[in-house]
């Protein structure tokens, strides 16, 4: 198997959704990071955080590997965004609810990404609701019934392999109906 | 979509280049996004949509001219703001127009559509209050708790006299004044179950302290719980129905064969027959999903021509079969049931 | 080291404890930063260019060839030693000292300086390898003695 035909699952979103813990709740080894410590700002949200990107792997029974990738938050990384969709089957996008405008960077992301979930899928997870309820899950729904958008959202604990399971499930079921 | 109406687009002032990105930008939009505009002639500013090149002669001038109601797309020029206005800086990138021209037709189509307010209304079509064999039946808990949403009501909700759970339309919201109660509700035949109206102080008072479920909830449990094996009146085997945005599943909710149909619906409008057809799964599957929908308002019933594939945008496209296989196998991997 | 002398005057005038968190800090901190690269280009004339960045990629003080955006090459800098120091790692030959890249029309190196800093340079493509990385050291070394005396 060489390098083009590699599957992969693209996680990503702003800084402290998750995306890391995500990847490591579902792989079966620890992910490979590149994760350094955060100043100014994003010091406040956590300690490290991801500047190339994190890597793990699911091997299937037939000895083929579903690679998953997660991107850096900032976008000032966005030349990684790129680069780690590249053939990728589809992207999980998490979304930080402690955030002061969480809907705003859910456009930020789908627009950002819009090209690739053109030609895959998407599946939205909602993570650290209820700390601070700034949005529910209807005013995600709201705001993609206004981008003209059905796509899968959830809210989730990105920590929990279940819950990341369930969006795993349902990007597949995007996928391939 | 019933009553998508073409939307027209105006130049105004743009050069050759300008001409062509918008004409490369409009063959993709019509393609890929499935979003056909016209585009009128270059005198002619009277489209919904106006494209004005503001470091042209033509484009400064007719600009102050144009109606608030029309939107306006400025290129170039000093940053503006104002009803109706987006502005994109130069030089325009084939990419960047089309992502703004499908963005503003969304908008303008969800305006014709459906407003955003109409995403929380009730569901359209009732629920069929009884079954026309036994029309003294009393109402179902589905039909009791779609009406009390609709209406707005307050509403105590109680077998042999014991009260169970507590329901306010007009917030959406319920209570359960018992551990498993709604469980005994969902369990119980119409004849069995009775209910009154309360006023809100009442509610308030008996809620106070109690933790308040969405009623949206309890509507989809109760649905899915019911298993119906016929359509909610309105929809017929036949009707194409448009998914307005993904369920709220919940946490006990999660269900693979609902997930596929969601997802098939997200795709595009689709009838209870083309559903079956396309996921593979039964019926009572399809039957239990769209009722399930249908009582939390995020369904639209089409007339017939909306589920033509020709008219919807596709959100995403297939996967190649091997990818499916792939798939397939990840699902098994990570314990997914994959119908 | 005057100018290391000024900082600690200013903070402790205005009863801080971090350098790097008060603004006339920075500043200062950025001025000494972009002498050091200025002293790299003078002493070595095959550095074209050079860019100092923290290792979350965000962009400290640079003397680049204008058009090229410092926030991006600090990002793409910060991501390439990041997985590069992984690489090295996971192969078991220690710790990173520089990544190398050898460009048709010119080289880059990356390095770090300190723990929290990162230099990139880019050099002529018929530049003298060996003296570009030992003026490249030296610069190192005078960033992470700066960036230890901060941390004081």
């Amino acid at each position: 198997m060489n390098g083009m035909a590699q599957e992969k699952i693209i996680f990503t979103g702003p800084v402290g959704a998750g995306k890391t813990s995500a990847i490591a709740a579902i792989s079966d080894v620890p992910p490979v990071r590149t994760d350094v410590a955060c100043r100014g700002e994003e010091r406040a949200i956590k300690d490290t955080t991801t500047v190339a990107m994190d890597y793990s792997y699911i091997q299937l029974d037939d000895g083929r590997r579903v690679h998953l990738y997660g991107t850096p938050g900032q976008a000032r990384f966005d030349f990684m965004w790129e680069l780690l969709t590249r053939n990728g089957l589809g992207l999980v996008l998490l979304i930080n609810n402690d955030h002061p405008e969480p809907l705003r960077q859910l456009d930020f992301y789908l627009d950002a990404f819009a090209d690739f979930i053109r030609q895959t899928g998407v599946v939205i997870g909602v993570t650290r609701m209820g700390i601070a309820d700034r949005a529910r899950l209807d005013d995600y729904q709201a705001r993609l019934f206004e981008r003209g958008q059905v796509y899968p959202v959830f809210e989730i604990d990105g920590r929990s392999g279940d819950d990341v399971r369930i969006l795993v499930q349902a990007l597949l079921a995007v996928l391939t109906i | 979509m019933s009553n998508e109406a073409e939307l027209r687009i105006s130049p105004v002032g743009l050069d050759a280049t300008g001409h062509k990105v918008l004409q490369v930008v409009l063959a993709l939009l019509g393609d890929e996004d499935g979003i056909r505009c016209a585009l009128l002639d270059a005198d002619d500013a009277s489209g919904h949509l106006v494209i004005v090149d503001m470091d042209s002669q033509q484009g400064r001038s007719v600009f102050p001219g144009l109606s608030s109601g029309q939107v306006k797309l400025l290129l170039g020029g000093p940053p503006a703001s104002g009803r109706n206005i987006v502005s994109l800086a130069k030089p325009v990138h084939v990419n960047a127009l089309r992502d703004m021209l499908l963005k503003i037709c969304r908008r303008m189509q969800v305006q014709l559509d459906a407003s955003l307010h109409d995403l929380k209304a009730p569901a359209a079509a009732p629920m069929p209050a009884t079954d026309d064999t036994a029309p003294a039946a009393a109402p179902d808990l589905l039909t009791i708790l779609s009406n009390a949403r609709r209406e707005g009501s307050v509403l105590a909700l109680a077998i042999d006299g014991d009260e169970l759970v507590l329901v306010n339309g007009a917030t959406r919201a319920f209570a359960a004044l018992r551990e498993g109660a709604e469980e005994r509700l969902f369990a119980v035949g119409p004849e069995q179950l009775a209910c009154r109206q309360i006023d809100e102080a009442d509610f308030e008072s008996r809620t106070h302290g109690r933790t308040l479920g969405a009623l949206d909830n309890l509507l989809w449990q109760c649905a899915v719980h019911a298993e119906p094996d016929r359509l909610p009146a309105g929809i017929g085997d036949e009707t194409p129905v448009r998914l307005k945005a993904w369920p709220n599943f919940t946490r006990q909710g999660f269900r693979n064969d609902y997930f596929r149909i969601a997802a098939a619906l997200a795709r595009q409008p689709a009838s209870c027959a083309q559903l079956v057809e396309t996921t593979g799964l039964d019926r009572r599957s399809v039957v239990g999903f769209i009722t399930a929908c249908n009582a939390v308002g995020l369904l639209v019933a089409l007339p017939p021509e909306g589920a033509d594939p020709e008219k919807v945008t596709p959100l995403h496209k297939a996967a190649t079969p091997e990818r499916r296989g792939l798939l397939a196998r990840l699902a098994q991997r990570l314990g997914l049931a994959q119908a | 080291m005057d100018v290391i002398e000024e900082i600690f005057r200013d903070q402790q005038a205005a009863g801080e404890t971090a350098v790097a968190v008060s603004e006339e800090g920075s500043r200062v901190l950025r001025a000494r930063l972009e002498q050091i690269l200025d002293g790299l280009r003078e002493d070595c004339g095959d550095v074209t260019g050079a860019i100092v960045s923290g290792v979350d990629g965000m962009a400290w003080a640079q003397r680049l060839p204008a058009g090229f955006d410092q926030n991006r090459f600090a990002a793409m800098s910060s991501a390439l030693l990041a997985l590069s120091d992984n690489l090295v790692k996971e192969a078991g030959e220690g710790s990173p000292r520089k990544v190398l890249i050898e460009g048709e029309g010119g080289n880059v190196f990356l390095m770090h300086a300190g723990d929290q800093l990162l230099l990139t340079i880019f050099t002529r493509a018929d530049s003298n390898l060996g003296m570009s990385l030992a003026h490249a050291n030296h610069a190192v070394e005078q960033i992470a003695r700066l960036m230890a005396k901060c941390d004081d």
